[in-house]
């Protein structure tokens, strides 16, 4: 993809200023949300789930990058796949960190299984450490190969452990409601700002990281020419 | 394409019945696994103030079974690729004029019968170490069984086909296979099971539904990717 | 019209090319003897040919079967014969041989297999476990393997590998009876005098592209031999 460099400044710019402007929306602008058990602590909701939207975004990239990879057999597609899968379990780790911190504040508990969402965003980032693991940090074909297979398989099996824990959980009546409620167009504007902020920011990581692959891509061929290894 | 996958499915059974090297350790982890549980829940049964043997031992049999049953599936999943891909007989079958899928297919049949025979040896071991008894409840359970370890076997044999190319073949499959099934196969037939123990395997529709369905599923994906797997 | 055709064949590993634009053709009936050194592609050229392996670009008729298109049609036409004999150890050679007709479709009885086992003069093993062959048995059962479904073209690769003087002969004998049969075959070793003898073409395959394509009758061996060792020094 050759975009000007100036592009990537744009996509960093823009980043930047959405992410000042969610976090003075979340800690300035937005009152303390007296709904909440623990209002201060509700506050990582305009990050927390931005990032854990972004970072389903950045697995259907994945699955994108690795069904073209397979279609087209071009290298190109698998080496975004393969960033954007870094990036995505990137995300999903602050999500996961994050959500108990909120959790121990608001519910007292670190975490409940019963909540669906916990649940798939749990699984989805132990099959893209399971990808990540697979493809290894190799140049070669056959493991992209096989990661884009399983990258593919990976993303069906993620609705399918969503349905299946929803209907499972809506059985067994453990269920309490989960964090959002109904939300007020204040705080629907401050996730909106931190959705776009996340965005970008993802958008301005996956440049940056296939531009390391291709310098990398670069210095082997030099290494190659000058006979080293 | 049926016909050789039915050909390649037999072959392997003949195979493994007259090595039963893949059987056997499988069988004899399986035990151990359960040998483990057994111990592993010794001060719980001990402290349980449940009226019956039966009553104490009844939340414990649907989970360990079902672990056990997948990770005693899971040493001949792997095997069963492990040994066509080592020996070079893999490439044998891929010269084949026929829809290479049928490679996939023959070898959902014959794991899905081995793992069968493991799954009930697991069955027979869990009575004998916890002293439970299955009455009445033993062909509803089987039904799940069946069930459940169809879908296990469909995705585990496409997973392990992945995996056999890769290095730490072992650990790898363990690490691709589980998150994709915990939600998928495991929990339901864990779910159906315990229901078809208490005798309300009515209740259970929606698990065995589950089950159906990503049985379907997960053979559509393996029929879709197993040609890209095996290419070079 | 070529039984085998290779048109701009390009095959890549990473950045590496193996096979770099290689164009060639075998008649029908013929015997092709492809020589290079190890790393020259030669068995990634058989695994394309044989459809084990995908080329990056280019493309393979036999028997006018596309590689791409028909490929279940182009694999009936082939049959393989590597160093690795693609037999069940734990089996019989006449489950071998039973499994492999049923797969390729056959419905060869006990009489046709025998027959079969007979040809490489293995018949006196027929109930014997693979398993127990000794290297030399065990390419000749993969002789019977390859030749089951009676394919018009064979690939072989390094069949000779680790072979004993006595089997050398037989192997050679069974597959000038081929050639005499009209078959086509394309054989890949690294063994000059073996190539030399026994095939009716010759060719080098140096830095993943045909090069010295000549005809048996043509050259000599020790000439033959000192060209190809000229060939060598050219593989960077």
């Amino acid at each position: 993809m050759k975009l000007p460099k100036q592009f990537d400044f744009v996509i960093l710019a823009m980043a930047f200023i959405f992410i000042l402007l969610t976090i003075y929306m979340a800690l300035i602008w937005r009152p303390l949300d007296t709904n909440f058990e623990a209002p201060y602590a509700q506050k990582i909701f305009y990050f927390h789930v931005p990032v854990a939207w972004v970072s389903y975004l950045a697995f259907g990239v994945v699955f994108m990058g690795s069904a073209q990879f397979l279609r087209t057999g071009q290298r190109h597609w698998d080496t975004i796949a393969f960033a954007s899968a870094e990036i995505g379990v990137l995300f999903a780790t602050f999500v996961i960190l994050t959500g108990p911190v909120w959790g121990a504040a608001e519910w007292k508990v670190y975490w409940r299984w019963e909540d669906t969402k916990l649940t798939i965003t749990f699984i989805l980032w132990l099959i893209y450490i399971a990808y990540l693991v697979l493809r290894g940090g190799t140049e070669s074909e056959d493991k992209a190969r096989l990661a884009a297979v399983f990258g593919i398989i990976g993303f069906i099996c993620v609705p399918l452990s969503f349905i299946s824990s929803r209907i499972w959980y809506s059985i067994h009546p453990n269920v309490v409601a989960t964090s959002s409620g109904s939300l007020s167009t204040e705080s629907g504007m401050g996730l909106a700002a931190g959705v776009v902020a996340f965005t970008f920011l993802y958008m301005f990581m996956l440049r940056k990281r296939l531009l390391i692959f291709e310098l990398n891509e670069k210095v082997q061929e030099l290494k190659e020419r000058i006979g080293g290894i | 394409m049926m016909p050789q996958a039915i050909t390649i499915a037999q072959k392997d059974i003949k195979t493994e019945f007259r090595t039963r090297e893949m059987i056997f350790s499988m069988v004899v982890f399986s035990l151990l696994i359960i040998m483990a549980f057994r111990f592993a829940f010794e001060f719980y049964l001990e402290e349980s103030t449940a009226a019956t043997v039966s009553e104490e031992v009844l939340p414990l049999v649907s989970p360990i079974l079902w672990v056990t049953f997948c990770f005693a599936g899971m040493l001949g999943l792997l095997t069963s690729f492990a040994k066509e891909k080592d020996r070079g007989t893999l490439d044998g079958l891929m010269l084949v004029p026929m829809d290479r899928s049928a490679i996939y297919f023959g070898k959902v049949l014959s794991n899905f019968f081995l793992i069968l025979i493991v799954d009930i040896a697991s069955v027979v071991f869990f009575s004998l170490f916890f002293a439970f008894d299955y009455t009445g409840n033993a062909v509803p359970m089987f039904a799940v069984i069946l069930l459940g370890t169809f879908g296990f076997v469909v995705i585990g044999t496409l997973i392990s086909s992945i995996s056999v190319n890769a290095r730490g073949r072992e650990v790898l499959f363990a690490i691709l296979l589980i998150p994709l099934i915990l939600f998928t196969i495991l929990l339901p037939s864990i779910t159906a099971t315990s229901l078809a123990l208490e005798g309300r395997i009515m209740d259970a529709q929606v698990e065995l539904r589950l089950l159906g369905a990503f049985a379907v599923i997960y053979i559509a994906l393996g029929y879709l990717m197993f040609n890209f797997v095996l290419e070079e | 019209m070529s039984m085998i055709s290779i048109i701009n064949l390009q095959k890549k590993f990473g950045r590496k090319v193996i096979i770099n634009n290689l164009n060639l053709e075998v008649e029908k009936g013929d015997f092709l003897v492809l020589f290079g050194p190890n790393g020259a592609g030669k068995t990634t050229l058989i695994k394309i040919l044989s459809t084990l392996a995908r080329p990056t670009s280019g493309n393979v008729t036999i028997n006018g079967y596309d590689m791409r298109e028909k490929g279940v049609d182009l694999r009936a036409s082939i049959g393989m014969i590597s160093h690795n004999p693609f037999l069940y150890d734990d089996l019989t050679l006449y489950e071998n041989l039973k499994f492999y007709s049923r797969m390729y479709g056959l419905k060869k009885d006990e009489k046709a297999i025998k027959e079969l086992a007979d040809q490489v003069g293995l018949l006196h093993r027929l109930n014997d476990s693979v398993g127990e062959f000794s290297r030399g048995m065990k390419q000749r059962a993969a002789v019977a393997r390859a030749v089951i479904h009676d394919p018009p073209v064979l690939l072989l690769d390094e069949p000779y590998t680790g072979l004993d003087y006595r089997a050398w002969g037989m192997l050679s004998g069974m597959l000038s009876g081929f050639h005499r049969d009209g078959k086509t075959i394309l054989l890949i070793t690294h063994n000059v005098e073996l190539g030399h003898s026994i095939g009716a073409r010759l060719a080098c395959l140096v830095n993943g592209q045909v090069s010295f394509d000549c005809r048996k009758m043509d050259v000599a061996m020790e000439d033959f031999k000192i060209k190809y060792q000229q060939e060598m020094e050219a593989q960077k």
